[in-house]
Parts: structure tokens; C-alpha cells; sequence
């Protein structure tokens, strides 16, 4: 047992270092499985890459069930008393006891999940549209027999519930602001949400905007709706702006350029909201900044680490070869290409001087590299490195790779 | 940027485009840097070539500057400023002879390994084109000249060295003075053949490219009408558009192939007119390659699309459909020029619709270009 634990916890790191392709086949694969078993704990290790890659998951009930309550769910571990949070443990025993309530309504919206995914937006409208109501009635008062299992105290079911409720009364209204989270959400459809959730209490409310902020493009602006509807939804809003604000930056080189150049730039729609929040001030202010500045080193770092790893070592290691066929020198520029979408996305984080010193030295690198290039196919010619400091500096600089020496 | 440059061109704008002739209309030149595709050469005033340029907004009406302010008011690609040097020193502007400047600097690789390869192979097809059409001239001039009653096996299936042999003696038998020896014949086949390199024979049995481009704008029309008619109304309308411009200019094309064809149903006569008078041969010729001029591109642009990026493809397309001059309209037998002008102006609507170049800064669309370069070498 203690085996398969610590083999548990090996094959946990791994995933939660995986790089995102292989991180999205784990899931696919684990997700895959019919009884998971200990594959959960698995992907308990990963949750944070998971929350900023959010793969397409199979939807089942569960799943469905508190897609409204997404940004409340928190390990069971990290769970405290009055923060308007979820604790994982419980999702099973509430999901059974929904199921148990609706019966034979509960079994058919299963079979209706099946073989689709939560990137089915259109299916997790309808079948939320169904499911959250009725869940939000049927769940009792009373604790179920088995939520001991949850490590929770009996107390805490009526704390639990009392969350659930309102969210998935209002479930279709949160998810259609979820869904349009890359567009915002807009405002309407963020106040309407937030609206219907204020009457069931501060902690609600709090636990709606969590679940909204974790997909919005414009959590500020979100927040703002929220703060603005009752003077008691401060708290909430201010609340939800420390959960985005604690948010660790994704883990960039552990992504590929693409998938890393777009979690930055909607990290970088993110801060540029917040910065224009006028609820974040103070402390808030210097953690936004310093979030600013967290994303900005960590782009820059993936800049100069793929430089080096997607140009100039394959530049260098081109000049060295017997052979070089065109596939290679294009894969190379697909690199600078990528690259170049991550320093467009990365200087609007800082000033840009740090890219323009790295660019400079490339450009300065590669044009020492020219003259020993040759003129055959078979060989990387002056022509390649010029292209390469023409995708990555512009046109300009690659002349002067291209010009004769002297 | 796409202010800074629509501001910039402000002072060329020439209102409404209506080009009388096709080299007023301007040569297509494939450029890779976003801001120029599109562009056209053509010869302004004592011969200085001008830059043809869209309204970068999709707006009605063109942007005509002095070739050599290019890199003035845009920062060309590294292949664009070869292409832009190279046709400078063109002496004609044709499409073909600006087809294989850019060939050559695509050969070079200024826009990339597969652009490069694509051009070496597209300009070993064209020599290939021209040994093959000068083959099949001697044989229709064996068909057309040989007497039935000597004998001889058909000439198709005969060897190359007999045909040439027999294509001798045919026009020795044909020459009635001293004015054109069966050498100084071969020789104005040749030349002919290279002339006839695009429209190739009728039924196209050598695969010359331009039927060959007819049959893939066909194909190409008939893939957007297929999109259109499965999409939404917007669609449907841009798509039938497109088809409209197509048919279009398909009409005119079969005209141009059919009468630049029929010169060689009498090779004795063509060569000698080609001896004499080769401009109006030439004339005949090149209507094919001036009418399609700017298509190829076009099918690219479509070809290149992924199923999700076809309405950008569409809208783009429609930005590219060229001008037919009036001149058109003295040889094919309709007003093909008005026809194309009243199409275009239903297009306006979607050319007004075509975003700026938001991500060229990432060099995506630069990317794109360069595969169209590929593509349509």
C-alpha cells in the first residue's frame, strides 16, 4: 500500500511537471479509465496546471452538476470554515445524494452526458439548464448518512448546502456569464448572475464571483459589477480580487510557445483590468504589480529559453552538419515565429528593453554565424539566418545579415 | 500601424479605378508583406513604373505611387524589397515576365525553403512546358503538312529525331522562295513555343498552365459556392459574388485560349506572321495571362484556408478580385468590363469588412503569404 502511495506520488509530480500536450493525454487517458481509483490523486497533484490549461473533461453528472460552483471548489486540505468554499470531499456525497432525490431524472441526464465534454458549451447549457433547478430543490436539509466521509463535521453540511443552493437556482444564468468569460463577461450578463445570487447572502455571492473571475477576461471589471450592486457586496468583490490576485502565474516553461504565449496574453488582459479597477489599491496595488512583474520574468525567461533552444542551438548545431534538409530549417523558423507571438504578448508587460537586448544579441550571434554559411540546399545559407532575424527583428536588421561582409 | 499607413497613402488615393487597358490595369506582384498584397506594377508617366495599391480598409478606389517610394511608406519583407529591386530593372512589364523575376527570388529563398523549392520547380515545369509544346508544334506541323500519301507512320508515334527530320522536310516542301529557310523556321517554332508556353494547344494535351489555372479557378468557385450555400446568408451572398467574377473572367479566358489557340491550326502561316508581324501574335497570346493575372493568388488564398478561417479567405478573396479593362470588351464579345465592375461593387461590401492586419506584427499573415508564394509559384 505504501508502494503504490509513493508510486502515487511519483507519477503526480511527473504530470504536475508534464509539459501541456502530455499533461492533456494524461487527463484524456485518466479520464478514460472507468474506475480511476488512485488516478485522482493523480490529477489532485496537477489541479493548478489544470485550472489554467482547462482541458476539455468528460461531463458527468458530477461534473455537470457543479460546473456553477467551479471557483469555490477547493482541496479538502485547504478548506476553511466561513470562506464560502467548497471542500472536495464533499462533491460525491452531495452528487449521490442529488442523484438519490431525483431518481430516475438524475439517471437519464447521466446517460444524456455521456461521450460529451465540458467544451460542449451548447450541451452543458441544456442539460444545466435541467439538472441545476432541480438539484437546487432537491437537496435536503438534512446531511446525508455517509457525510462523515467527507472529514467534514455535521454542522458543515448546512454550511455546504447553503452554497449549492442559490448557485444552482441560478446556474443558468452563472454559466452563460462563465461562458462568455473570454468576452468579459459582458457586463450585462455578469450582473444579471451576480444579481440573482445577492439575495442568498454575502457568501454566496462570494462564492459566485470566485467561480466567475476564474474564466473572466475582465475580473476588475467583474468585480466592479459586483460592488456595485448592494454596499454589502464589497466584501465579496474585494474577496475574489484577492483569490485572482493569489493566483500563481502559470508555470510558462512548462508549456509549449503557443499555449504559453496565449496564457499570457490573457494574463495580460487580466492585470490590465485590474489595473484599471479602482477597487485595488494599497497592499492590493503592490500585488498586483507584482504579479505584473512575476508574468513579466517569467515570459522573458521563456523568450530567452526557447532563443536559445529553438534558434540558436539549431542554428549552431546546422552549421556543424554534414546535411541540412528544409524541414529542419522551417521547423526552426515555426520556432522564431512562435517566439516572436511571445515577444508581441511579453512587451506589452514591460517596457521591452530586455527583448530588444536579447533580439540585438541574437541578430549579433547569427551574424557572425553568416559568413560561414554555405550556398548549397544541403547547407544552411546566409539566406536562412537572414530569414531567422527577419521574423524575430524585423526586415531591417536582416539586411544587414544579408549584406556581403565589408 | 494601419493608420499610420492609410494616412500615409491618403495623398495617392485615385479615386475610382476603372483602367482602360490591361497594362493600365498593372501586372500582379506577390508580395509577402501584408500592406502590399495585392499590389500591381504598372508603367506610369515617361515609363516609370507605379505601385498599384487597394484601399488597405477594402474601401472602392486605389493607391498609385511611384514604385521606386515602396520602402518609403512600408517596411518591405526581405523578399518583397528582392522582388521590388528586380522588377525595377524589368524592361517589359508582362505577367509572365513578372511571374519569373519573382520565381527568381523565391528560387533564392527569400520566402522561405518550400517557396524556394515550389519556384524550382515551378520554373523547371515551364522549361519542360516549352520542349514539350515545340514538340508538339513539329507534330502538328507534320500532321498538317506531310502528305497522306507517302506513307508514313502517324507522327506521334514516331521518334523524336524521325519527327524533327520529317518537320524539316515538310517545311522544305513548303518553301516557295528564298525567304524563309526550314533552320530560320525551326528556329521561330521555337521561339513560338515559348511564346505559346501559357495558352498551350487546344485540348491542352501538353498541360499548359493557364487552361490548367482556368480548371482550378472552376474548382475553386465551386468549393466557396459550396461553403456559401451551407453557411449563412452573408455567406451565400459573398460566396455568389465570388462565383460571379469568376464566370466572369472564366468567359473572357476561354475566348483568349480559343483565339490565341487557333493561330495554330495553320503553323506555316503562324510562322510566317511571326517572322513578320510577331507583336500582333504576341497581342493574341498574351490576353490569356493578362485576364488571368492575380488569380492564382486567389486560389491560393482559398486553398490555403482552413475550414474555420474560410470566411477571412472569402473576404479576402473578394478584396483580390482584379479589374477587367475595357479593352476586354472589343474582343470577347460582351461588356465584360461593366459586368466585373457591378460584381465588385457587391463585393465592396465584404472588401469594407476586412479587418485590418491585427496579428501581422507576429508575423502570421507574413507566414501565410509566404505559403501562398509557395503555393501559387
Amino acid at each position: 500500500m505504501k508502494s503504490l502511495s509513493r508510486e502515487v506520488n511519483w507519477l503526480g509530480k511527473a504530470t504536475a511537471q508534464a509539459d501541456d500536450q502530455a499533461l492533456t493525454r494524461v487527463v484524456r487517458m485518466l479520464d478514460g479509465l472507468k474506475d480511476r481509483g488512485a488516478a485522482d490523486q493523480v490529477l489532485a497533484m496537477a489541479r493548478q496546471r489544470l485550472r489554467a490549461l482547462r482541458p476539455a473533461r468528460p461531463l458527468g453528472f458530477m461534473r455537470l452538476l457543479f460546473l456553477p460552483l467551479d471557483g469555490a471548489i477547493v482541496a479538502s486540505a485547504r478548506w476553511r470554515r466561513g470562506e464560502s468554499q467548497v471542500p472536495r470531499s464533499a462533491l460525491a456525497p452531495l452528487a449521490q445524494l442529488v442523484q438519490q432525490r431525483l431518481g430516475a431524472r438524475a439517471e437519464a441526464m447521466t446517460a444524456q452526458c455521456e461521450g460529451r465534454t465540458t467544451a460542449d458549451l451548447g450541451e452543458v447549457t441544456r442539460l444545466g439548464a435541467m439538472i441545476w433547478p432541480e438539484a437546487a430543490l432537491a437537496l435536503p436539509s438534512a446531511a446525508p448518512t455517509n457525510w462523515a466521509e467527507t472529514g467534514l463535521a455535521a454542522a458543515d453540511y448546512e454550511a455546504t448546502a447553503a452554497l449549492c443552493r442559490p448557485l444552482w437556482q441560478h446556474g443558468e444564468l452563472l454559466w452563460s456569464a462563465m461562458a462568455a468569460g473570454a468576452a468579459g463577461p459582458p457586463e450585462p450578463l455578469a450582473r444579471a448572475a451576480l444579481q440573482a445570487v445577492v439575495p442568498a447572502g454575502p457568501q454566496a455571492l462570494t462564492a459566485a464571483l470566485m467561480t466567475l473571475v476564474m474564466r473572466a477576461a475582465s475580473p476588475g471589471q467583474l468585480a466592479m459589477v459586483a460592488a456595485q450592486l448592494e454596499p454589502q457586496c464589497r466584501a465579496a468583490a474585494q474577496v475574489a480580487l484577492d483569490q485572482v490576485l493569489d493566483q500563481a502565474p502559470p508555470q510558462l516553461d512548462l508549456l509549449d510557445l503557443n499555449a504559453a504565449t496565449t496564457a499570457v496574453s490573457a494574463l495580460v488582459m487580466r492585470i490590465e483590468d485590474l489595473e484599471r479597477c479602482s477597487l485595488i489599491h494599497g497592499d492590493r496595488q503592490r500585488r498586483l504589480v507584482g504579479l505584473r512583474r512575476a508574468v513579466d520574468e517569467a515570459c522573458r525567461d521563456r523568450f530567452l529559453g526557447g532563443l536559445e533552444a529553438l534558434v540558436m542551438q539549431p542554428a549552431a548545431q546546422m552549421m556543424a552538419a554534414d546535411t541540412v534538409n528544409d524541414a529542419a530549417v522551417t521547423a526552426m523558423e515555426l520556432g522564431a515565429r512562435q517566439l516572436r507571438g511571445l515577444e508581441q504578448v511579453g512587451r506589452r508587460l514591460s517596457g521591452g528593453s530586455g527583448y530588444d537586448k536579447a533580439l540585438a544579441t541574437l541578430t549579433e550571434a547569427l551574424g557572425r554565424l553568416a559568413p560561414m554559411t554555405g550556398d548549397q540546399d544541403q547547407e544552411l545559407r546566409r539566406m536562412d539566418l537572414a530569414r531567422l532575424v527577419e521574423i524575430l527583428c524585423g526586415p531591417e536588421a536582416a539586411m544587414r545579415v544579408l549584406a556581403p561582409p565589408g | 500601424m494601419q493608420a499610420d499607413i492609410t494616412a500615409m497613402l491618403s495623398r495617392f488615393a485615385a479615386g475610382r479605378y476603372r483602367p482602360i487597358t490591361f497594362l493600365e490595369r498593372g501586372v500582379a506582384v506577390p508580395f509577402t508583406t501584408p500592406h502590399l498584397l495585392g499590389g500591381r506594377i504598372r508603367p506610369g508617366e515617361r515609363r516609370m513604373p507605379e505601385l498599384v495599391l487597394a484601399n488597405p480598409a477594402g474601401a472602392e478606389g486605389v493607391y498609385i505611387l511611384p514604385w521606386s517610394a515602396l520602402p518609403d511608406f512600408c517596411p518591405p519583407s526581405l523578399h518583397d524589397r528582392a522582388i521590388w529591386s528586380r522588377i525595377s530593372a524589368l524592361q517589359l512589364l508582362t505577367p509572365r515576365s513578372v511571374q519569373s523575376a519573382a520565381r527568381k527570388v523565391a528560387a533564392e529563398g527569400f520566402a522561405g525553403r518550400e517557396a524556394a523549392a515550389a519556384a524550382k520547380v515551378a520554373g523547371g515545369s515551364a522549361e519542360q512546358q516549352r520542349v514539350l509544346l515545340h514538340y508538339h508544334l513539329l507534330l502538328e506541323l507534320v500532321r498538317q503538312g506531310e502528305s497522306p500519301t507517302l506513307g508514313l507512320p502517324p507522327p506521334e508515334r514516331d521518334t523524336p529525331s524521325n519527327v524533327e527530320r520529317r518537320a524539316r522536310q515538310v517545311l522544305e516542301g513548303l518553301r516557295q522562295d528564298n525567304s524563309l529557310p526550314p533552320s530560320a523556321a525551326v528556329d521561330a517554332l521555337e521561339e513560338i513555343s515559348s511564346a505559346f508556353e501559357g495558352t498551350g494547344l487546344r485540348g491542352n494535351p501538353t498541360g499548359a498552365p493557364l487552361p490548367l489555372l482556368c480548371l482550378e479557378i472552376a474548382t475553386v468557385v465551386q468549393q466557396v459556392m459550396a461553403w456559401g450555400d451551407a453557411g449563412t446568408t452573408e455567406q451565400r451572398h459573398c460566396a455568389r459574388l465570388l462565383g460571379q467574377a469568376a464566370e466572369v473572367t472564366l468567359r473572357c479566358a476561354r475566348v483568349a485560349l480559343a483565339n490565341a489557340q487557333a493561330q495554330l491550326e495553320d503553323i506555316w502561316a503562324l510562322v510566317h506572321r511571326w517572322r513578320v508581324e510577331p507583336d500582333s501574335v504576341l497581342a493574341l497570346v498574351e490576353r490569356g495571362e493578362w485576364l488571368l493575372d492575380g488569380w492564382r493568388q486567389i486560389c491560393a488564398l482559398w486553398r490555403s484556408s482552413q475550414p474555420e478561417g474560410r470566411l477571412g479567405s472569402a473576404l479576402e478573396m473578394a478584396a483580390l478580385v482584379p479589374v477587367i479593362p475595357a479593352e476586354v470588351g472589343d474582343w470577347c464579345g460582351f461588356d465584360a468590363s461593366g459586368e466585373m465592375d457591378a460584381t465588385r461593387g457587391g463585393l465592396r461590401t465584404w472588401r469594407r469588412t476586412v479587418k485590418a492586419h491585427q496579428d501581422w506584427a507576429t508575423g502570421r499573415i507574413m507566414e501565410r503569404n509566404e505559403q501562398l508564394r509557395a503555393m501559387a509559384a
